[in-house]
This record gives C-alpha cells, sequence and structure tokens, in this order.
C-alpha cells in the first residue's frame, strides 16, 4: 500500500520528513546535552570549557548513521507502515 | 493477605531509552502543536475561506476539502498522519522497535502469567475479515497481529489524547458517568489491555467484573496488570459477535472506544450480543464517537482524521442512526447523552477550540 502524500508535490512531503526527524533529533540531544551539562555542574566533575576544548569525539560510523537516519526519507519508498485492505481504502 | 503478595510483584514495563522517551516526547510536543495552533489556523482559514466566497459554506466533505486545498492543508495533513506514524513506526525510536528490543524480557512475563480462572484464552478464536484487513489508527499488525502487541497498545494510549491529564482519566469519567446501579456483574465488551476495565471494579468492588476482548496480546497485558494491582477481574477472549457468555448474564455492559472500528453490518451483531447478554432491565453504555459538533469544518476535521488514521468504519458510523439500531434490536429506551471528556461540553453548533474527538455518551436500557 502507498503512503499517503499531502503537498501537491511529493518532494514536499519527504521534505518535511527530513525536517521533522532533524527537528527530533535535535530535541534528543537538547535533553542529553542539559542532562550531563546538570550533572557535571552538579558534581563539580569539570568546568564548561573542558568540554569546548576537548578532542572530536564521533566516529565516522556514528557521523554515517546519524547521516542516514536525517536523509532516509529522502530514499524511502512509499510504503505505508500500516495496512487497510483494498476494499475498505477511503477515498 | 494475598492480596499483599500480589501487589509486590515487580511491575513488568516496557522501558524506552532516554532517546526514545525523548523522541516521544518530541512527538508529543508537535502533536500538541497540531491539536492547538495548526487546527486554529486551518479553522481562521475556513472562515476566511467561507468569507471570500461570500459566506456560503461549502456542503459535502469533498467540497470542503477542494476549498481549503492549500500549504497549511498539507501541513495540517501531513502531520496528523505521520506523528501517529512514526510512534508506533519509526525504525529507531518507535514504540514497536522500543518493544522489540524488551523482546525475551516481555515473552517471558506474559508466558509465564499463571494459568488462572481470570483469563481464559481460546486460540481457535476466527477473527473476522475486517479486523485483520485493517491496521486500525496506524498500528502496524493491529493490537493482536504481534505477542507483543497488548504492550505498544498500552503504551500508545498515553498520547491518543493529549489534552488529557492522564490517558485513564476519561474511563474514570465514564464509570462515574454511568447511573449508578446494584450491578453485580458487569462487561467491559471490548475491553483491549483493560485500561477501561479496572475504573469499574474500583467503583463497583463488590461487583464480578469482566473484560473481553478478540485480542490475545491484549488481555494477556490486561490479566497481567489486574494481577500486579490486586483485582480480581475476568478476562476473556471473544468474538463480540458471539460470544461464550450465557443469556442475561450481566447487569450492565460497556463499551469503549469500539462502535467506530466495525462496519454497520458487524455493530448490528454486536449490539444484538450485548441485548441477549443484558438481563431485563440492564444498561448498555457506549463511549464512542458520533455527530461531530462545529458543522462543516467540524466534520471536515473528523472525516479527514478517518482517512490519515485508517480509521475506514469512522465516517459510516458517524453518519448512522446508532440509536434507531438501538430500539430496532429491543432496547426499550435509547438515548445520547453530551459527555464531558475533561476538555469540557461541546455543543453541537459550536466549533472545539481544539482539535478533539467528538465524543457521545449512549446508554439504553433493556
Ligand atoms: C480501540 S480498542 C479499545 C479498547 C478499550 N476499550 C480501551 O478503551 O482502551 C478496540 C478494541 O476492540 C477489540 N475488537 C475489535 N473488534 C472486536 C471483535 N469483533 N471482538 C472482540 N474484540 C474486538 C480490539 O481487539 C481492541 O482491543
Amino acid at each position: 500500500m502507498k503512503e499517503q502524500t499531502f503537498f501537491n508535490d511529493p518532494a514536499v512531503d519527504r521534505l518535511m520528513g527530513v525536517v521533522f526527524q532533524l527537528a527530533s533529533e535535535v530535541y534528543i540531544l537538547k535533553d542529553r546535552v542539559k542532562a550531563l551539562e546538570k550533572l557535571l555542574e552538579e558534581n563539580g566533575i569539570i568546568p564548561a570549557e573542558a568540554v569546548e576544548n576537548s578532542a572530536e569525539v564521533l566516529s565516522p560510523e556514528e557521523r554515517e548513521k546519524f547521516i542516514n537516519r536525517i536523509f532516509e526519507p529522502i530514499i524511502q519508498a512509499e510504503k505505508a507502515s500500516s495496512h487497510v485492505a483494498e476494499e475498505y481504502q477511503l477515498e | 493477605m494475598v492480596v499483599a503478595a500480589q501487589n509486590q510483584r515487580k511491575r513488568v514495563e516496557v522501558r524506552p531509552d532516554r532517546s526514545t522517551k525523548a523522541y516521544q516526547d518530541f512527538l508529543l510536543g508537535a502533536k500538541l502543536f497540531w491539536t492547538r495552533q495548526m487546527y486554529s489556523a486551518l479553522h481562521k482559514e475556513y472562515q476566511d475561506k467561507v468569507k471570500a466566497r461570500g459566506g456560503k459554506e461549502p456542503e459535502t466533505y469533498a467540497e470542503t476539502e477542494k476549498m481549503m486545498q492549500g500549504p497549511l492543508y498539507s501541513f495540517f495533513g501531513w502531520f496528523e498522519r505521520h506523528i501517529q506514524r512514526l510512534k508506533y513506526s519509526d525504525k529507531y525510536y518507535g514504540l514497536v522497535a522500543a518493544v522489540n528490543r524488551q523482546r525475551s524480557e516481555l515473552l517471558e512475563a506474559l508466558e509465564n502469567l499463571p494459568p488462572s480462572k481470570f483469563l481464559k484464552l481460546n486460540p481457535d478464536i476466527e477473527f473476522p475479515h475486517y479486523y485483520k484487513a485493517v491496521d486500525f489508527h496506524q498500528h502496524p499488525g493491529g493490537v493482536a497481529g504481534d505477542e507483543l502487541a497488548g504492550f505498544v497498545y498500552e503504551y500508545a494510549r498515553k498520547t491518543t489524547t493529549p489534552l488529557h491529564i492522564h490517558e485513564d482519566d476519561i474511563h474514570f469519567r465514564l464509570a462515574k458517568a454511568v447511573p449508578k446501579g446494584d450491578y453485580k456483574r458487569i462487561l467491559d465488551f471490548g475491553c483491549g489491555v483493560g485500561k477501561s476495565t479496572y475504573p469499574f471494579k474500583d467503583l463497583y468492588p463488590e461487583a464480578e467484573v469482566h473484560g473481553c476482548d478478540i485480542s490475545a496480546p491484549c488481555l494477556k497485558v490486561a490479566y497481567l496488570r489486574a494481577l500486579e494491582s490486586g483485582r480480581e477481574i475476568y478476562y476473556s477472549q471473544e468474538n463480540m459477535e458471539k460470544t461464550s457468555y450465557p443469556d442475561e448474564y450481566f447487569d450492565l455492559i460497556h463499551t469503549t472506544f469500539i462502535q467506530h472500528e466495525f462496519p454497520l453490518k458487524a455493530l448490528e451483531k454486536i449490539t444484538r450480543e450485548a441485548f441477549r447478554l443484558l438481563k431485563p432491565g440492564g444498561l448498555y453504555v457506549n463511549l464512542d464517537f458520533h455527530s461531530a459538533p462545529g458543522g462543516v469544518f467540524g466534520k471536515f476535521c473528523y472525516f479527514g482524521h478517518s482517512k490519515r488514521n485508517n480509521e475506514v468504519f469512522m465516517r459510516a458510523f458517524h453518519d448512522f442512526d446508532y440509536l434507531g439500531l438501538l430500539r430496532k434490536v429491543g432496547f426499550k429506551s435509547a438515548e445520547m447523552l453530551p459527555f464531558d471528556d475533561g476538555t469540557g461540553i461541546v455543543a453541537q453548533n459550536e466549533v472545539p477550540k481544539a482539535w478533539r474527538f467528538p465524543w457521545q455518551l449512549f446508554i439504553s436500557r433493556k
């Protein structure tokens, strides 16, 4: 079954998917960073500059995973995740 | 003492990781934005467009859809469809994925449920065609497709009605809205994971409380939760069209979130079955969606929801003379009453301030 589309150009539907997932990732990160900073601060473990000055931590694999996740809606086949038999599909 | 021991059972729970929780929280935020801001903007656009046509409102759903075409309606539709889709089906942070990460642990919990008179399963039950043909509200595979579907449904219900304080509030409201009576035996007809069942046990602790559903995965979760909370509730796997209970067995039968999921033919069978199961003078209570308030715009939103959320029988039920059916099968009285879902009662001609289901309460007496 084909996924529903809502824009005149289905490209916009996919683009909306990209933006939406991207925004969700930012939110997830915000949550983690805030939790981390709070813990570090509370425990007096490191000053903020230590994070600023630390070496790169993300590996190429992590980068690839991130990129795949964000841009997947572009290549996603328009296949619905849930099913309605043909005779019940609505106009 | 037995009850105390049961209370000590460790609660079996779906524990999404931190990122999944943040993702689901993001979806909830997006859904609230859709429920309030996008919906209000859409309503304003509707009013402006009607004004531009000299005040002439469109007459049909199709005409309204045509009039509303444009970027805002596109985004509105996209959000409505995809927030719900991603809630279940996002590959990493969806509820199906979260439950699958705990697959062996959750399966074990269900397999180790102690056999008891409180859970009656029927592995030979036959599912009606419409049940298997539609993934209602975009739950992939439906609520009986996977052994762990009950856990997914239970978790998903947290955000079905984002304006409610707690997802179980609606069920307590129903229990309280039912006219008080000396109910000896009560049935939750189509009980799912038992969220709509247990408030009746709490309100009528002396009553024998039953719940039936066709989905074994849901019933197992319902039974598990009853065990954990020390409630005695009888769950049974039944097809509501033809159950195994004797005639005139119940004083009160109630349903929640159900009528709109049936094709009209099945609805008639189910209504007849409820009538058979009730004692003379017994009450049949249905909490469901009907007669959407808000005129053309209200109907337009509701009918659109039906398509965008795989609720394929919703429209037919909306336009159906359900009270007529209740009277036809023999109920002496049947009425449709306004129901406060916690966001206030919305009058027929009023356009709701935020998107909401058109709740109605049906009360019929045999
Ligand atoms: C939307 S859920 C509502 C569950 C519950 N009343 C609640 O409020 O959470 C609908 C339920 O109806 C059940 N159902 C649908 N058709 C049925 C049938 N023919 N016989 C028994 N149960 C059925 C489904 O398995 C599902 O659990």
